[in-house]
């Protein structure tokens, strides 16, 4: 909970560096009061700026010098139950550092390094996705696979989930991107969590990594047959899982979700659960698009699925900050998957497009994909 | 509505039976074993914990006797592995019974959305009062229709399954029975109810082995007349709470809801109004400390246990 006001901060600064300093020690940095955040940066600079990635409000904002010192400092409205992340960029001599806050030992890592995060009042940390050494884990298998479809070796990382046994059905799990979910979304605590509460049943994980992830997850019809054609007959050879679409879901995030909702497009009644976090959904009613041409290949598909929505999958997961730009391709789809009669869940999140957003969504996700089997369990 | 339905022990179930919460974190069986008056071995059942069965150390350490595991779960899996036929038979009645269960849990959330908007007019409208007990009573036929419904598809796989003249399950039923030679007791654990009532009903256990028996939370809701199941907190989970099926019934009377505290809302008056009018028998809650006991003469004694009221009230019970 925030103590100081800018004001307190100012008046502290005119009584000198030491005594601001004093009453900043043992604070959380960015200072955090119900909808507001104060950011505070100290060191030498021609100018210093909160670089975030909230869609809706201008990407970068200037902190603003307190008098002739080397504080700077913003106060910035967030809505409550926010979570923010950010750099600070630092302009000196005519060049430009992007840094974490040096005051927030926050951080989020993702597969461009990391960003400060803010946590606004209400947002927490699940306590269901912290690593627990005390409960049973999953073990990861890997093995390699030939693919005609793509051309080449692919590696394929198995989670073996606890209460794993050779003579019972698996559900199984196949998700894109798989090691950055088990990296920046805390994947394998979150499912040990989950498997071991009884509250998701215990899943074999599939984890498929790309090589060039913007062509193969681009509703590329290669990768589509990689993981229909290649991919599942080799796990169903080697593992118990349920061999039929309803004990299948495909899943990802951002372009994995696209490479999900594709595959399953093009290979009706193989998953009956999708789970889509923050897809790259662009698509145009009339007109061309204005997200680059790495999204050409998407907005086809976008809109011939759009057109002839098919029998994908029956019931969906569907995510998205709200913070996105992509929230509106998101809610846009939700009408769509309703009308043609499958079960959706939507969830909108007060965050970006990151992977702690797609952590964080995992219970809610992975309950409503694969019914409770706690109901069932009274210790 | 049958707000005080008889408690007892089954008449031919004539020994003492103990029915308590949640074990694990701080057992009292072996309390429990000396007022049953229980100086020897004892038989363990953890076939609710499925694979998991054979992971009763705490058992062991919480008792002064020695514990012999039924293992009536793996046996069982060997008789599959033995005699497929019983495995895809009782696979396609499940199949069956997910089939009676989906449009089961479609009528009861019609019905608790309708019981729900009419408890919110209950005390400001008094033309609500009749269609309130109407909707609850339609509920209980549901669940009335529903379990005959799944009691004929179990009847009809017993007759397809045949176990008495099936030499494998005759031959289960003997190795367990086996395993329990001596037993001076039965405890049976929890885990999933559902399990546990089909491997108890697959080697007919209770029907052969009548012991002192002492069960906690799944094992002391499979041991009752139906099995109900609840959470109000798993996130997606129905909010109605499900009529699964029928139960062993050593007692009757009682709908035990264990780990209550931490899978009802105790504070919904509305949802545990619902419950306990919906319900034929009283809705006990059990948490850890609680006990509900019959001596071996049926004296009934209870400790630490709580019911629900027509109105959703919690109240201590004495019964």
């Amino acid at each position: 909970m925030i103590t100081l006001s800018p004001e307190d901060i100012q008046a502290a600064l005119v009584a000198g560096d030491d005594v601001l300093k004093k009453r900043l020690a043992g604070q959380r940095f960015p200072l955090v009061s119900d909808s507001r955040a104060i950011f505070l940066y100290h060191g030498v600079a021609d100018a210093v700026a909160l670089q975030h990635w909230v869609y809706g409000l201008p990407s970068r904002i200037d902190l603003q010098r307190l008098g002739q010192t080397h504080w700077w400092m913003l106060t910035l409205d967030l809505p409550r139950r926010s979570r923010i992340e950010y750099k600070l960029v630092v302009r000196r001599d005519g060049h430009e550092h992007w840094l974490l806050d040096p005051l927030n030992d926050r951080i989020a890592h993702d597969p461009f390094g990391g960003n400060s995060v803010v946590h606004m009042t209400g947002y927490e940390e699940p306590e269901w996705s912290q690593p627990q050494t005390a409960s049973p884990q999953g073990t990861f298998e890997t093995w390699s696979l030939n693919s005609r479809a793509l051309g080449g070796d692919r590696e394929i990382r198995m989670y073996l989930p606890p209460r794993y046994r050779p003579n019972r059905r698996h559900r199984l799990l196949l998700l894109h991107d798989g090691d950055d979910y088990l990296r920046y979304s805390r994947l394998a605590a979150v499912l040990d969590n989950l498997i071991t509460r009884w509250e998701v049943p215990p899943l074999v994980v599939g984890l498929l990594n790309p090589q060039d992830r913007l062509a193969e997850y681009a509703a590329s019809r290669a990768h589509a047959a990689f993981v229909v054609e290649e991919v599942l007959p080799e796990i169903e050879a080697r593992y118990p899982v349920i061999r039929e679409a309803s004990g299948r879901c495909l899943g990802g995030a951002s372009f994995g979700g696209v490479a999900s909702l594709a595959t399953a497009w093009y290979y009706p009644n193989t998953f009956d659960m999708l789970l889509l976090q923050s897809g790259s959904f662009a698509f145009t009613d009339i007109g061309t698009h204005h997200r680059g041409p790495v999204f050409d290949p998407v907005v086809k598909f976008m809109n011939r699925f759009r057109d002839a929505i098919g029998q994908p999958a029956k019931r969906f997961y569907v995510s998205c900050g709200v913070y996105e730009s992509l929230i509106y391709e998101n809610r846009s789809l939700i009408p769509l998957l309703q009308t043609a009669g499958f079960q959706v869940k939507f969830e909108e999140a007060r965050d970006g497009h990151n992977w702690e957003n797609w952590r964080d969504r995992l219970r809610h996700a992975l309950t409503w994909l694969f019914p409770v089997p706690a109901w069932f369990y009274y210790e | 509505m049958p707000t005080s339905p008889s408690v007892e022990r089954h008449p031919k179930f004539q020994h003492p039976l103990v029915l308590l919460g949640q074990q694990r974190e701080s057992p009292r069986l072996q309390k429990c074993l000396e007022h049953c008056g229980v100086t020897g071995p004892v038989a363990l059942i953890s076939a609710g914990w499925e694979e998991d069965e054979e992971d009763d150390q705490w058992v062991r350490d919480a008792v002064d006797v020695p514990v012999v595991n039924s293992r009536l779960y793996t046996l069982a899996d060997e008789l599959f592995r033995q005699d497929p036929e019983v495995l895809t038979l009782l696979r396609e009645r499940q199949d069956r019974l997910r089939a009676l269960r989906e449009v089961n849990e479609l009528q009861l959330e019609h019905l608790g959305a309708v019981a729900r908007e009419l408890w919110q007019r209950l005390e400001r409208n008094a033309a609500a009062v009749a269609p309130w007990h109407q909707t609850l009573g339609q509920i209980q036929d549901v669940d009335s229709r529903y379990l005959k419904s799944v009691s004929a598809v179990i009847k009809e796989y017993d007759r397809r399954i045949a176990p008495q003249q099936r030499r494998s399950v005759l031959e289960y039923r003997r190795a367990v029975l086996d395993r329990l030679r001596g037993c001076q007791a039965l405890l049976l654990a929890g885990g999933h109810v559902g399990v546990l009532l089909n491997r108890l009903n697959l080697c007919r256990l209770l029907k052969h082995v009548q012991l002192p028996t002492i069960a906690w939370a799944g094992g002391a809701m499979a041991l009752g007349e139906r099995i109900y199941f609840y959470d109000h907190f798993i996130p997606h989970a129905q909010r109605e709470v499900e009529l699964s099926r029928q139960g062993m019934a050593l007692y009757r009377g009682l709908q035990l809801f264990p780990r209550a505290a931490e899978r009802l809302n105790l504070e919904d008056h509305c949802e545990l109004a619902i419950l306990a009018q919906r319900l034929p028998s009283r809705c006990l809650l059990l948490d850890q400390h609680s006990e509900v006991a019959w001596s071996a003469t049926g004296e009934l004694s209870v400790a630490h246990v709580r019911v629900v009221d027509d109105q959703g009230e919690v109240q201590e019970w004495t019964p």
